[in-house]
């Protein structure tokens, strides 16, 4: 009863409350091309109320009638100062002008860089294209995952791994976000380059923790980039030549205003390189890569908004016409933007993933019985609705619906020898609900839950193992079929609570404390054994027998301002506690395995850090310096048989485990000619099995390993530089165009990614040898342009 | 597959990587004992027994001399064998297996052995499985092609017995040297090729070796052996020649099938294998 009472009071009150109130809403643009302007401050001054513009450009602010000082701003663009007097709803849209570059240096206004102190988020990070592009390059080339990595908690195996990994997370926990759509490989030339085109990149976005609840299906990281969505003010566009590659960008309003594109490619051209060498084999080989991004937008009326966009990129190996290898990722989504009334806001969004890898003999092969291809592809449906409610000023309300279809088709293998691995059907249906509460002036409060589920689904032929038994070959005691349809496994009981709460006290105008803690669930899993994946490793779901993971993580952290918001310091540190990882026998066969089942073990694991970042972003001279200390461990229990003992059944330091990992940005704005920036890493050797003795058969020596990463390779550093010269431009013309010049790895270090152990084929010796895989100076000149 | 290796190598050359052997202290752990063996159907039986050694040391493996290796059919022993004169540590004797019957050895060291003095090993139970006939056998010139070095080539051509779990060792021998690096270890399974023929027809004949001159003499032997069998050696295989390189599987203890009698728990290294044995010689001719 005592519950219902306050239930009704605080109905009762928000009503109260809310018929004094008025609610101010639209959207902010980029005066030059129109683009939604994401995470733009939306305030008023004495009192005090604000918000920021979401992930579309859209705010909504509810507060007391009045006359208030209005202001809208955002890093590197000029604060707009209105007065406005709100006697009842209003709609007010907004372009902010980027900054001149005097207004940059010089003009730090007061309430603009304070973000990170107002916001409960913690555990993000936030790049815009333009800092990306600051930040000196491989090779020239714009690479957003190679830059997160400078970021703290952020890291790879080593240099061209694929994927990354945050704070202590396996590169498969990381939710990569297209314009909404899943990603299932972020990289080109097995690790080298990211997928993303800079020129098409809007806005990145990473939460390392305190993942807002909209998000789930993995348990470290979402990594949310968002494409440009075309200049609805002119035709423009923007391009490059590089060593690596050539890109291009064109977008431009259809109806001004209204509808606008967006379409951008990409190709690479080492193959070209390669036709000019003598060696017969290189000349015959194809090595290239190349992407094509698109996104059209069409404001129907001030309160729909529809877009659609697309990815499509892929990779091609080749040697002579022996053999294709290739993979690629195909992306589309369809947004539809709803402003309901001022204070509901929905987007429904439906996604269709793509992403397929193939591997065979060219198909001109002239002896049939010698042909073989192996297709493969994991396709995602993905349908979602969020809605936001701003219900007044003190709480910003989430909630929406999710599900994700899932069809996972590990091989389709034609030729000489013909099989097909059975496709895996999953549905992932999720709801989610969160509010941002603004307790005081100085709490704020951002409390949400989420709840997944997941259904394996048929059709499937389910191998059945005597129960009490290990799962492996010997224990088959059948095999269970499931028609189209069917439930072969569901996980829809308690544990699919996910909460989420992140907690910020404001201590001082300069200070704040963050607390959070977020749980996930990942349903789906990467299988692969090897030091970095390979684009060809499968991906398999949660079923019978391999069980959802799930990850609990609390944070607290430290955001202190200095200078008026010129310098930012952040302190933050995390424990992570990890339930049903997936880790593998030892000589575990995971391909073309149907019953996958069989080479797989549980794992448990830890990760602890803390996280130290120094920031200036704004002035002459701009980046950061960033500090992490980390450790991350896995333990699977020992089993019955010496393919299930994983170190003995002891803790043991995950591959990617780094303990000092340092990283110093530095950009400098020499004059309007010329900037100058620098990189700085050093890393912990990442850990490494030495042998504890050599076994011996028919002549062959082989290493004995009985600990799994025991040792660490030597420590990692790396500096590199670059320049960006702007070419004299005509003043009258939109024209303008730059050399980028850059050096990776200034000083030549022949940092080891691994050290292994052989035998040596002439002489029989066993030896250790160091692999390094960028060992030495590689400079590089990119022309760039944009009009 | 093996074609796949080849391009990410390729891969890691164009973009300048480096491979350098390097001075490393490595400290030498527990000394563990190697009992390497197979009884066959046609040649005579053999264990080898070994002890661990540094892995980076110039020396090789040290051998132990006088154990009593017994061999057992079905649990009723077969016979003891004996200890090579000339070559410590080998041992063999006149024991032949048949099809579908199970085969293990015990290996006693005798008191006063410098390694693993007073212990009892025993090997897992290995039945000897079947192997398919050779068919018939060729040798054909071929000339330079991209991954295809000009010579004369040998092939064999063989039907794959019908029926799922058969696994199989192939060697090679090149005018009677056996190809024996750590790359010539070859094992597969009948997962995708069960009751297929390697005639030119169905599949390809299967190659023996590589590019050879004329005249040269190929021997192949191909051999049966357990699922755990083949388990031991791909993980070997893998284990030796899946370095060097950004995707390197994880590093993985090789145990066989090897244990002490007395604690099961306690596991030595190395395989005894139980094999029915088929072989072709081939000559390089026009």
């Amino acid at each position: 009863m005592n519950k219902t009472i306050t239930l009704f009071t605080f109905l009762l009150f928000s009503f109260l409350a809310t018929s004094q109130t008025v609610t101010i809403s639209g959207y902010v643009k980029d005066a030059s091309n129109g683009e939604d302007l994401i995470g733009v401050s939306v305030y008023t001054t004495e009192p005090k109320h604000g918000t920021v513009t979401n992930s579309y450009g859209f705010y909504s602010l509810t507060i007391p009638k009045g006359t208030y000082e209005l202001n809208i701003s955002f890093i590197g663009y000029a604060t707009i100062k209105k007065t406005v007097t709100l006697t009842a709803n209003k709609t007010l849209n907004y372009q902010l002008k980027e900054e001149t570059e005097e207004l940059a240096e010089v003009i730090v206004t007061d309430k603009k860089l304070d973000e990170n102190l107002r916001t409960p988020e913690m555990g993000v990070e936030e790049l815009s294209a333009k800092e990306i592009k600051k930040i000196p390059q491989f090779l020239g080339e714009v690479d957003v995952v190679r830059t997160l990595t400078l970021l703290p908690g952020v890291s790879t195996v080593g240099e061209g791994a694929n994927g990354f990994n945050v704070r202590g997370g396996n590169v498969d926990q990381n939710l990569i976000l297209l314009d909404d759509a899943p990603i299932f490989s972020s990289s080109h030339l097995f690790g080298f380059f990211s997928i993303f085109n800079g020129d098409a990149v809007k806005d990145v976005k990473l939460y390392k923790g305190g993942m807002p609840s909209q998000y789930g299906g993995r348990m470290s990281s979402v990594l949310d980039v968002r494409q440009k969505d075309g200049n609805s003010k002119q035709f423009s566009g923007s391009g490059g030549i590089g060593l690596l590659s050539t890109r291009l960008m064109l977008e431009g309003p259809i109806i001004k205003d209204k509808l606008s594109y967006m379409i951008a490619g990409r190709r690479s051209y080492l193959d070209m390189f390669l036709r000019l060498s003598s060696d017969p084999e290189l000349k015959d080989a194809i090595i290239y890569f190349y992407d094509f991004n698109a996104k059209v937008n069409y404001t129907i009326n001030e309160r729909n908004k529809v877009y659609l966009s697309a990815y499509f990129g892929k990779d091609v190996f080749g040697a002579a016409d022996l053999f294709d290898f290739g993979w690629g990722n195909g992306t589309a989504t369809l947004r539809w933007n709803y402003l309901i009334n001022p204070k509901l806001f929905l987007n429904t969004t439906l996604v269709y993933s793509d992403y397929t890898y193939d591997l065979g003999t060219a198909d001109d092969e002239a002896e049939t019985f010698n042909t073989f291809n192996w297709k493969s592809r994991i396709r995602n449906y993905v349908g979602k609705s969020s809605f936001t409610y701003y219900l007044n000023v003190k709480h910003k309300l989430n909630f929406g619906a999710e599900v994700t279809y899932y069809v996972f088709d590990p091989g389709v293998i034609s030729g000489a020898i013909s099989t097909v691995l059975q496709k895996e059907y999953a549905l992932e249906p999720a709801i989610y609900l969160e509010d941002e509460w603004s307790v005081t002036d100085k709490l704020t409060v951002l409390g949400g839950l989420r709840y997944s589920w997941f259904y394996n689904l048929g059709e499937r032929n389910v191998q059945l193992y005597t129960p009490g038994e290990s799962i492996n070959v010997e224990n088959v005691s059948g095999v269970q079929h499931y028609s189209s349809g069917e439930i072969i496994a569901s996980y829809s009981g308690l544990e699919g609570i996910e909460p989420r709460l992140a907690v910020n006290y404001r201590l001082n105008q300069k200070t704040s404390l963050k607390l959070s803690y977020n749980r996930n669930r990942q349903y789906i899993h990467l299988i692969s054994n090897n030091t970095s994946p390979t684009p060809v490793d499968i991906w398999r779901p949660a079923g019978k027998y391999i069980q959802p993971a799930t990850v609990n993580q609390i944070a607290i952290g430290y955001f202190r301002n200095f200078k008026d918001g010129t310098y930012k310091l952040s302190a933050e540190t995390y424990y992570k506690s990890y339930q049903n990882l997936v880790d593998y026998k030892n000589g575990a066969e995971l391909i073309f395995n149907d019953n996958i089942e069989t080479e797989l073990l549980p794992g448990r694991g830890k990760s602890y850090g803390i996280e130290l970042m120094l920031e200036k972003q704004v002035g002459k001279l701009t980046g950061w310096l960033s500090y992490t200390l980390s450790k991350t461990q896995i333990q699977v229990d020992k089993g019955p048989t010496p393919d299930e003992w994983i170190n003995d059944g002891n803790w043991f330091n995950a591959n990617y485990d780094k303990t000092h990992d340092i990283s110093l940005v530095l950009t400098y704005h020499l004059s309007n000619r010329w900037d100058l920036s620098a990189n700085f890493a050093f890393q912990t050797g990442r850990p490494m099995s030495p042998p504890e003795s050599r076994g011996v058969f028919e002549g062959v020596a082989y290493p004995v390993y009985t600990s799994r990463n025991s040792e660490r390779i030597p420590s990692y550093n790396r500096l590199d530089l670059s320049a960006n010269w702007q070419l004299k431009n005509n003043p009258e013309k939109r024209w303008k165009h730059s050399l980028n010049f850059s050096v990776y790895n200034a000083y030549g270090r022949k940092n080891a990614y691994s050290i292994f152990f052989r035998q040596n084929e002439d002489t029989g010796q066993p030896e250790a040898v160091r692999l390094s895989i960028f060992a030495t100076v590689i400079p590089s000149v990119t022309y760039n342009f944009n009009f | 597959m093996k074609k796949i290796y080849y391009i990410i190598p390729l891969m890691l050359v164009l973009f300048t990587n480096c491979q350098d052997v390097i001075d490393l202290n490595v400290a030498e752990g527990e000394k563990r004992i190697i009992i390497n063996g197979r009884i066959t159907d046609t040649l005579a039986a053999e264990v080898s027994i070994y002890v661990t050694a540094d892995y980076l040391s110039t020396s090789p493996n040290p051998r132990i001399s006088n154990a009593v290796v017994k061999v057992y059919e079905n649990n009723v022993l077969m016979g003891q064998l004996s200890e090579s004169g000339t070559e410590p540590g080998y041992y063999r004797g006149p024991y032949f297996g048949t099809e579908g019957n199970n085969y293990h050895i015990e290996v006693f060291i005798p008191e006063g052995s410098t390694y693993f003095s007073n212990t009892t090993w025993v090997s897992g139970a290995e039945t000897m499985n079947r192997i398919y006939p050779i068919d018939s056998t060729y040798s054909v010139f071929k000339p330079k092609a991209p991954f295809q070095d000009e010579g004369y080539y040998a092939y064999t051509m063989f039907t794959e017995p019908i029926g799922k779990g058969d696994n199989y060792r192939e060697r090679i021998w090149r005018d009677d040297s056996l190809y024996a690096t750590q790359y010539d270890l070859t094992v597969y399974d009948d997962e995708f090729i069960d009751g297929r023929s390697f005639n030119n027809k169905d599949l390809s004949a299967a190659q023996v070796g590589g590019e050879g001159e004329l005249g040269e003499v190929y021997k192949v032997e191909y051999s049966s052996i357990s699922y755990e069998g083949r388990k031991f050696l791909s993980l070997l295989i893998e284990q030796t020649t899946q370095v060097g390189s950004p995707f390197d599987p994880a590093p993985a203890p090789i145990y066989g099938n090897i244990s002490n009698a007395n604690d099961p728990n306690q596991l030595g290294l190395g395989y005894f294998f139980a094999s029915k044995l088929t072989y072709a010689t081939i000559e390089l001719k026009d």
